[in-house]
């Protein structure tokens, strides 16, 4: 991550790490209906459907290409997260002639933490909300030390939470607070 | 009152081998690690703990829980200060260090007991009449200085505290026998059951007794995987079955070391159904002084000598109208105390098992008590004789009890209604609340086996989703009213308030009969107890007084919290660098590198200034403002709001939005606009700019982003949803790098941008996309805030310190400079450019702040159209934006200064809303909102700020550039 103020160290903690996924290219894609025509352009472009409320999808892609996340944000609004850069620039020429939506490109407004461990879910309820808790292929949007945070799970024993940039510092700080309490620690 | 320590087998839960050393008012002492502090200090004699609220009498330990009003005490130093601890709850530890309040010099040598000579001057709502004659000023400090309990501590809290949130099926709150029952039928029943208890042990009142079937149900619940969460007290119920608990983490004794420790930890649990099975309070009596240190409810008592091996007296007397008191007083007896007599009220009492062996006094009253400090005696009389056949009792304590008051208190809370139980005297929860159902004895199910019984059915209910089976109300032996009075004295009510019998009866007689009316005029009920053993004394009295039945008088709606809860765990981690989210710049580390001094604006933390070695801010900012104007400077605007609206109706989507049309402008304009509320009120500006056919780009004020992408979305789904419009806001994902001043260009030009952005090229109030080397994209505005040559140069966020340093390595050949907000701030006053939440309030209409004429020519409907069509919209008079100057050319008028023809009390015409000294000018400037204010251009005003008074001339702004030649290069 380019600011100082985020981890460049992985925060650990007994049962828990947390640290920047890495180089990730974010953008939101905005719909007026999740199975319109721009739902279809996106489908054709990931291989993927839109995610279903509170849905998170992995799409591994063709052969050479990153993995892409799709996750539930809103009903006219899924993020989509992907280390690889050329397949959110492939993604975002796909959708910029389709209908019925728009593909926003928000790589650098969004900071993206990874939590992994077995005490992932003890540390988002103490960050607020275990209504924030994601299942395997889940994304849920909420507040999490009072900022708004959807996390997300696609892979088992991995939370994202994925934070505006400009509350990513307060964020970790908070995290980094309550590691420094953590039970067992 | 002489306490003192029993042999074995009494001290259930005392580690007799482990003494642990305490201070209590700086004397050192030694308890027993199982002790609270209450009982420690009852081991070792001390009777004396406190002084009153308003008297100052003494006071001892009353109680043996949650219900104490008496021993409060002040534990720990500076940053471990917690005032008001009860002293009945708190656990006593190495290096504890406890004092008692509300005194001084000392607790046994206090001056303001002074006060109790002037007690028939201080009846009930004594300082509500202070309001009204001669002048409440007189009373004040002197009622603030001897009224009131611990005190506040002066430094922040060392420690730390954390909230954590929590979802269960089922919870249960309370782990006697009933809630245990209740969570092991929950969960026998397959449902995810959590169950707090506010003691470090499970079992309720037989915790201590080592019952078996307790220890049985604790094990079954446990095999069933209930979580169990002890040390923890939920205070109460809100909305949709949410719990907040409190749980002590770490004790208060235990952070005497530097090292801050977790504290307390805030449970916020979420449950489909809730039990409670919180348990009751045992009632006292009211009789003459029956606040002496030594005067003890019986079940404390009893539960003193079982559980802490505690003596709390050689000698006791005991006073009842119930039934409860028999059993008690045998097992007091059990324990090694001697009972002198038992009292009993009731003409024709039927004593329980065990009663033979006591002397009891029936249809009988204790009349007055001897001993100012510590019980010394008490003198028992027939009712029939109040006065006359005496009878003097030589014990050291005495123990009173009147039944039991359920606690009731969750059950309110939940919504749900109480009943009255004529023959026990107690309130009793009249079914089941919403999504709350209460069992055991907050339930008024006293028998044991049809409580363990009927919380299992409880637990089993609301498992399975089904409702609860009715409380199979009974147990608790008859009981009398116990308020009744009828012997002279100073006979309390309220022990922590020092309410007496006398000011409820003043209070009936003042015709404050409700029940929400004796509470406030007498204050009964209120304080750190919350009226735990007062409130049903004190209804039943007024009751009494007014001829109405207890039921008649009900209760007050109990509210959360149901026990004090420290600050510290409501605020969690909100405290220092987390207490509110603050947004962090993309470039803030460049900045910081580069002398920034920061400072929060709206949600943002961001460069005040640059300032140099020895600058003061304020100069620091005129530099910056004269080198922008002179030469060209660097702002970063990140802050500013900014949202993407895209569909085929974002543009008359917009044109509701906002006062200007955007809908006319062309790919690549962009016009500045007002956004309304429905009253019509300025609630933000901006500027919007056209990306593409259906695309929109619109800038906010930095801390008006999520208010106006509410507002949009709002807007769009309630009134406008068949607008095919999509609202993104995008603020974090581009960073605005502004550069402004006559020379900005040349700056840009030098760096290697684009021909095409050249003022010739791009007229003010356009917007080009481009791109950096590299093929970052930009977004640049031509807009100014300064008045002067602007470009606002968008850009990814992740790129922002790059082209922050890229610039900045040519400043010196531009003569440039680095400006922070409060640069912006002068020159926009300079050019009086609206400041929206400065120069405006929750009344501003554009009319007021010059955009009458915006509104007239604009035919298209817009949010807060109508209702500038109101009469009181076109007054003439209203508070409309002008420019101020000081007619003696060089006093700064103050922020927030008043307007007003004459000094105070006169009507007031208006205040200053910004106010700068100007650079360029070399004088003053200001803004101001005045009324009538258009119509009185030269005219002069006197401005009011703290007795000083500033003559000042209403100009029309702007100060610098009228003809605004300077923002087109």
């Amino acid at each position: 991550m380019a600011d100082g103020r985020e981890p460049n160290a992985p925060l650990t903690a007994p049962g828990i790490e947390v640290d920047a996924a890495p180089g990730s290219r974010t953008a939101t894609l905005r719909y007026f209906e999740p199975d319109g025509p721009f739902a279809a352009a996106v489908r054709a472009a990931t291989g993927a459907a839109l995610p279903g409320p509170l849905g998170a999808a992995l799409s591994s892609g063709a052969a050479g290409e990153g993995p892409l996340i799709l996750a539930w944000r809103s009903p006219t609004e899924t993020l989509a997260l992907t280390d690889d850069a050329a397949r959110h620039t492939r993604l975002a020429a796909a959708l910029a002639p389709a209908t019925g939506g728009c593909f926003v490109d928000l790589t650098g407004g969004l900071r993206v933490l990874r939590l992994r461990g077995e005490r992932s879910a003890d540390l988002l309820a103490r960050l607020g909300s275990d209504a924030l808790i994601p299942r395997l292929n889940e994304s849920r949007p909420g507040r999490l030390a009072e900022v708004a945070t959807v996390a997300l799970c696609v892979r088992p024993g991995e939370t994202l939470l994925a934070v505006d940039r400009a509350y990513a510092a307060h964020l970790l700080d908070w995290i980094r607070a309550t590691l420094a309490d953590w039970p067992g620690g | 009152m002489s306490g003192r320590r029993l042999p074995a087998p009494a001290g259930r839960w005392l580690e007799r081998d482990r003494p642990v050393a305490f201070r209590f008012n700086g004397r050192q002492l030694t308890g027993l690690r199982g002790d609270t502090l209450a009982s420690a200090l009852l081991a070792n004699g001390i009777a004396l703990v406190g002084r009153s609220f308003k008297l100052h009498r003494p006071r001892g330990v009353f109680s043996c829980g949650i219900e104490e009003s008496c021993a409060v005490v002040d534990v720990g130093e500076g940053g471990r200060h917690t005032a008001n601890v009860r002293a009945t709850l708190l656990p006593i530890e190495e290096n504890l260090s406890a004092r008692s309040v509300n005194c001084w010099p000392s607790v046994g040598f206090d001056v303001g007991a002074v006060t109790g000579w002037f007690a028939p001057l201080l009846p009930a709502g004594f300082y509500y009449k202070t309001f009204k004659w001669p002048s409440w000023r007189w009373f004040e400090p002197a009622i603030r200085r001897m009224a009131g309990l611990g005190s506040a501590p002066t430094v922040p809290d060392a420690d730390r505290y954390e909230e954590i949130a929590a979802s269960t099926e089922v919870l249960v709150v309370g782990g006697g026998i009933a809630g245990l029952a209740a969570a092991v039928g929950a969960a026998r029943s397959g449902a995810a059951t959590l169950l707090v208890a506010s003691g470090a042990r499970l079992g309720g009142t037989l915790g201590w007794r080592g019952d078996a079937e307790v220890a049985a149900l604790e094990a079954t619940a446990r095999s069933l995987g209930v979580r169990v969460l002890t040390r923890t007290l939920a205070f109460g119920v809100y909305d949709h079955n949410l719990v907040c608990a409190c749980e002590t983490v770490s004790g208060e004794g235990a952070a005497d070391g530097a090292r801050p420790v977790l504290r307390e930890r805030l449970w916020r649990i979420r449950a489909r159904a809730v039990i409670a099975a919180a348990g009751a309070i045992e009632r006292p009596l009211v009789f003459p002084d029956n606040d002496r240190p030594g005067v003890m409810l019986l079940g404390a008592a009893v539960k003193y000598a079982q559980a802490y091996g505690v003596a709390c007296g050689a000698r006791a007397v005991i006073v009842t109208d119930s039934d409860a008191a028999y059993p008690a007083a045998a097992a007091l007896r059990a324990a090694g105390i001697e009972v002198l007599a038992l009292i009993d009220r009731r003409s024709s009492p039927e004593p329980a098992a065990g009663a033979p062996l006591l002397r009891v006094l029936a249809d009988a009253d204790i009349v007055s008590v001897a001993g100012a400090r510590a019980v010394r005696g008490c003198a028992v009389a027939p009712v029939a004789a109040a006065f006359r056949r005496r009878e003097r009792l030589e014990c050291d304590l005495i123990l009173s009890c009147a039944g039991y008051a359920p606690a009731v208190q969750l059950h309110s809370q939940a919504g749900g209604r109480l009943r009255w139980l004529e023959d026990e005297a107690m309130f009793v929860p009249d079914g089941a609340a919403p999504g709350l159902a209460s069992v055991g004895a907050c339930a008024g199910v006293f028998g044991r086996a049809a409580a363990a019984a009927h919380a299992g059915e409880v637990g089993e209910a609301l498992a399975r989703g089904r409702p609860p089976p009715a409380a199979p109300v009974g147990g608790a032996g008859r009981s009398g009213p116990g308020a009744s009075v009828r012997a002279r004295g100073k006979r309390f009510v309220d022990l922590q308030n020092d309410v007496t019998a006398d000011d409820v009866r003043l209070a009936a007689r003042e015709n404050y009969r409700s029940v929400e009316h004796l509470k406030r005029y007498t204050t009964t009920g209120m304080g750190t107890d919350q009226g735990r053993t007062s409130n049903v004394n004190a209804l039943i009295l007024m009751g009494e007084c007014t001829g109405r039945e207890p039921a008649e008088v009900g209760t007050t709606r109990f509210r959360p919290p149901f026990a004090p809860v420290t600050l510290g765990a409501i605020a969690g981690r909100r405290v220092g660098a987390l207490y509110r989210p603050l947004k962090r710049l993309p470039a803030d580390a460049w900045h910081e590198a580069h002398g920034a001094l920061f400072e929060s604006f709206g949600d943002w933390w961001r460069p005040a200034a640059y300032p140099r070695a020895g600058e003061s801010l304020d100069a620091a900012a005129q530099r910056e403002a004269l080198g922008v104007r002179r030469g060209a400077g660097l702002l970063d605007g990140s802050p500013l709001g900014k949202l993407e609206v895209f569909g085929p109706d974002a543009g008359p989507f917009l044109d509701l939005m906002y006062v200007g049309t955007m809908s006319t402008l062309a790919v690549g304009q962009a016009r500045y606009g007002l956004l309304l509320n429905e009253n019509g009120v300025v609630v933000d500006d901006g500027v919007v700019a056209r990306l593409g056919e259906q695309h929109w780009w619109v800038n906010t004020t930095s801390s008006g982003a999520e208010r106006t992408a509410a507002a949009f979305e709002e807007w769009r789904q309630c009134e406008y949803p068949r607008l095919r419009v999509l609202i993104t806001p995008v603020t974090s994902r581009w960073a605005n790098v502004t550069v402004a001043g006559p020379r900005a260009w040349e700056w840009l030009a030098r760096a290697g941008f684009d021909d095409r952005l050249a003022p010739a090229a791009m007229k003010h109030m356009t917007l080009r996309e481009s791109a950096l080397a590299g093929g970052v994209p930009l977004r640049v505005l031509r807009a100014s805030f300064s008045g002067e040559l602007g470009y606002e140069i968008n850009l990814p966020a992740d790129h922002a310190a790059t082209l922050f340093a890229r610039l900045w390595d040519r400043a010196d050949e531009m003569q440039g400079v680095l400006y922070g907000i409060e640069a912006l701030q002068v020159m926009r006053t300079e050019k009086g450019y609206l400041h929206v939440g400065a120069d405006t309030d929750g009344t501003t209409l554009p009319g007021d702040v010059g955009f009458g004429r915006g509104i007239e020519r604009k035919a298209a409907n817009f949010v807060g159209r109508r209702s500038l069509l109101r009469p009181a919209a076109q007054d003439p008079d209203r508070l409309q934006l002008v420019g101020l100057v000081p007619v003696d050319g060089r006093t700064l008028l103050a922020v927030g200064a008043q307007i007003a023809s004459r000094r105070a009390p006169a009507p007031i015409e208006g205040r200053v809303t910004s106010s700068v000294m100007s650079p360029e000018l070399g004088c003053p400037v200001a803004l101001a909102l005045l009324a009538g204010g258009a119509r009185r251009i030269g005219e002069e005003v006197r401005v009011h700020h703290l007795g000083a008074m500033t003559t000042a001339r209403v100009v029309r702004p702007p100060f610098v550039d009228p003809e605004g030649k300077r923002v087109h290069g």
